[in-house]
């Protein structure tokens, strides 16, 4: 074995250009694909993080029929004791309710329909990134006030700004006509363009004492500490509240678009994979093929020798895996620094744009990527293993030479 | 014929009640003082005209709206003026008291005591719900617009039994921003006044009917003090309002009809 080794490392130095092309295109095959892995896990944090966690929460709780009417009725009736409830579920890292109005929002001259949320601004920070989207003022003072932070859009559409004042208007629970007078102190883009053009914030109990609902939510979403413990919070969730009548989904259920959308990014990743070890397998079929081919009568004379079939596919592959080696530690160290550019740098789209948004949430304009230890194991296995299945019909025909005929060979 | 709407006074108040009885009404004023013997749909609609109608009104409804959600028993004191000028103040209950609706022509203002604001309905909340009832932002708007808006033709007539009705059918004029495909009065035979109006959607189904009973004499006419607007939809559900006290061609100034005034 020792000996074939040494044969193999001898025999790929025989011909250093070819042997250098081939480990190079290998190499960067390597770099480029544990970078693409990086930055497609990158996006794929990024994005779980800023639509799932930041924005839907891990675990949604509902009335029944809310998520599809969203009408003022469908409400999670005694909500306080609720959030307390699950808040309190070991498994719960945050949780937080949340009151919608349709209303009339009137300024000085203008007036719009407006979605409401009423937060408890303390709670909501630990779930959603609200309070981090404001761009002017400031967000609702932990204190409940009559405090108001419109939609970007909104406050165009009322020529209201931070200082101004608004009047909430709506038909409440009881079918009274009720109102509120807001000042507001924020203006938010949160990158959901339906709570930008038409949303606004305000304090939870200035929203239940106008709409009468005082001891009502129509939402509580919860945060799970591990991500991998999201479908077991929802199972808590189900059983503290059993008999409550009340709907508990995880994100994937409430989106389960994104949940589509995110696994399809990890099925990309996989595609461009795939297709860099295709071009690299023809790399190495192509040298292999053709090294064995040159040395037919050396081969010839080495199977004369006595050096067994089994022994000879031995040979070819472990040429090949000597080229994947030397590849593998080119490309990995490549790969490792473009890895860590992509982690502490990152890709700084900032010149095409401010940050985009993407199932109503904002992205950064930066785009970073993540380190994980299987992306470098798995483009090196699979470097490994790419090698090995080029090289088998090579080593196979390399095997299959009749002494012979192959000395005999010029 | 020239037409323009000109609602029962005591209705011109109230939202959709107006616009309800418009049909029945014309500016063809001077129609004759009986009920004559074979009214075209004109006639009836200038008798009507001329029994009901008054230069202003003042008023006091009560409105009793039962939905799935909530029951509420408001006491609306009502002024109007022509057929483009309403004012409708909210007396009872406390909590709601001072809350004002004024309309002036195609224009809708509520006052809201709370905020001490005064707001302009705007076009995007006029199908929305007038104070918690069934009837629309826009049911107010439309009343003076009906006869604009919609062509009637007698459908039938009592034959010789006062019992039966006269029936008026309304389908809108091509181009009338309108929500209804058809509206039908039924008119008492006996006396010409309203006993249902039913509308329709553009698909020919029964959306609401509106009962008119309780013919009263109220200052100094006799009619129907009792209406009850049910969505078909909706069964168990009514707005019910009915007429308390209810005075005709009073002097009003202009300068009640104005959001100072709404104010107060």
């Amino acid at each position: 074995m020792r000996m074939l080794l040494k044969l193999a490392w001898r025999n790929i130095w025989r011909q250093p250009r070819r042997t250098l092309i081939t480990i190079a295109a290998m190499a960067i095959g390597v770099a480029f694909s544990m970078a693409a892995i990086a930055l497609s896990d990158g996006l794929f944090e990024q994005g779980f993080d800023t639509v799932v966690t930041r924005s839907l929460g891990h675990v949604q709780i509902h009335a029944p029929a809310f998520p599809q009417e969203r009408a003022l009725y469908d409400t999670i009736d005694d909500a306080d004791s609720l959030l307390a409830q699950v808040a309190a579920l070991p498994l719960t890292a945050a949780a937080a309710q949340r009151l919608f109005g349709y209303v009339l929002l009137a300024a000085s001259d203008q007036a719009a329909g407006a979605l409401l949320t009423g937060v408890a601004p303390g709670r909501e920070q630990a779930l959603t990134r609200v309070a981090e989207r404001v761009l002017r003022g400031r967000f609702l003072d932990p204190q409940p006030g009559s405090q108001i932070v419109l939609g970007e859009g909104l406050a165009e559409t009322l020529q209201v700004d931070v200082g101004g004042e608004v009047v909430a208007v709506a038909q409440a629970a009881d079918g009274a006509l009720a109102s509120e007078l807001l000042r507001v102190v924020g203006v938010v883009r949160t990158g959901s363009v339906a709570t930008d053009r038409a949303g606004a914030f305000v304090h939870l109990a200035g929203l239940r004492s106008m709409l009468g609902l005082e001891r009502q939510a129509h939402e509580i979403a919860l945060l799970a500490r591990e991500l991998d413990q999201i479908p077991a919070l929802a199972e808590g969730c189900r059983t503290a509240l059993a008999g409550r009548g009340l709907l508990v989904r995880d994100w994937r259920q409430v989106q389960p678009a994104v949940a589509q959308l995110l696994n399809l990014q990890s099925v990309t990743v996989w595609i461009v994979l795939f297709t860099v070890f295709s071009v690299a397998a023809l790399g190495i079929l192509n040298t292999s093929l053709m090294s064995v081919f040159e040395r037919t009568q050396e081969l010839g004379v080495l199977l004369a020798l006595g050096l067994g079939p089994r022994r000879t596919v031995a040979l070819v592959l472990l040429e090949s895996c000597c080229l994947a080696a030397l590849a593998a530690l080119a490309g990995g160290a490549l790969g490792l620094l473009l890895d860590w550019y992509l982690v502490r740098r990152g890709i700084d789209l900032g010149f095409i744009t401010q940050g985009w948004s993407w199932m109503g949430a904002l992205f950064e304009p930066v785009l970073h990527g993540s380190l994980q230890a299987y992306g470098a194991l798995a483009t090196i296995g699979g470097l490994f293993a790419v090698t090995l299945l080029a090289s088998l019909w090579p080593a196979w025909r390399a095997a299959r030479l009749q002494p012979v005929v192959a000395m005999r060979q010029e | 014929m020239k037409t323009h709407a000109r609602p029962h006074p005591a209705l011109r108040g109230l939202p959709g009640a107006g616009a309800v009885l418009a049909l029945l009404l014309s500016s063809n004023a001077g129609g004759a003082k009986s009920p004559p013997a074979e009214p075209t749909v004109e006639d009836l609609l200038n008798r009507t005209d001329d029994l009901m109608r008054g230069k202003s009104s003042v008023g006091t409804v009560t409105m009793h709206v039962k939905t799935a959600r909530w029951d509420r028993k408001l006491t609306l004191k009502s002024w109007s003026k022509g057929t483009d000028k309403t004012l409708i103040v909210i007396e009872a209950p406390a909590k709601e008291k001072g809350t004002a609706t004024l309309k002036v022509d195609q224009d809708i203002w509520n006052y809201l005591p709370k905020v001490d604001r005064t707001i302009k309905v705007p076009a995007s909340m006029m199908s929305g719900s007038w104070m918690g009832s069934h009837f629309t932002n826009d049911d107010l708007v439309r009343e003076s617009r009906f006869v604009d808006d919609f062509t009637c033709t007698m459908e039938s007539r009592p034959k010789d039994n006062p019992q039966q009705h006269y029936v008026i059918a309304c389908v809108p004029r091509p181009d009338a921003p309108v929500v209804w495909g058809k509206v039908v009065a039924r008119v008492r035979g006996s006396d010409q006044l309203p006993d249902n109006i039913t509308y329709f959607d553009e698909k020919g189904t029964l959306v609401r009917t509106m009962t008119y009973d309780e013919v009263k004499k109220l200052g100094d006419r006799t009619i129907p003090t009792h209406m009850k607007l049910v969505p078909a939809d909706k069964p168990d559900e009514f707005t019910e309002m009915s007429y308390g006290d209810l005075k005709f061609d009073i002097d009003l100034p202009d300068s009640t009809f104005t959001l100072q005034a709404l104010k107060r």
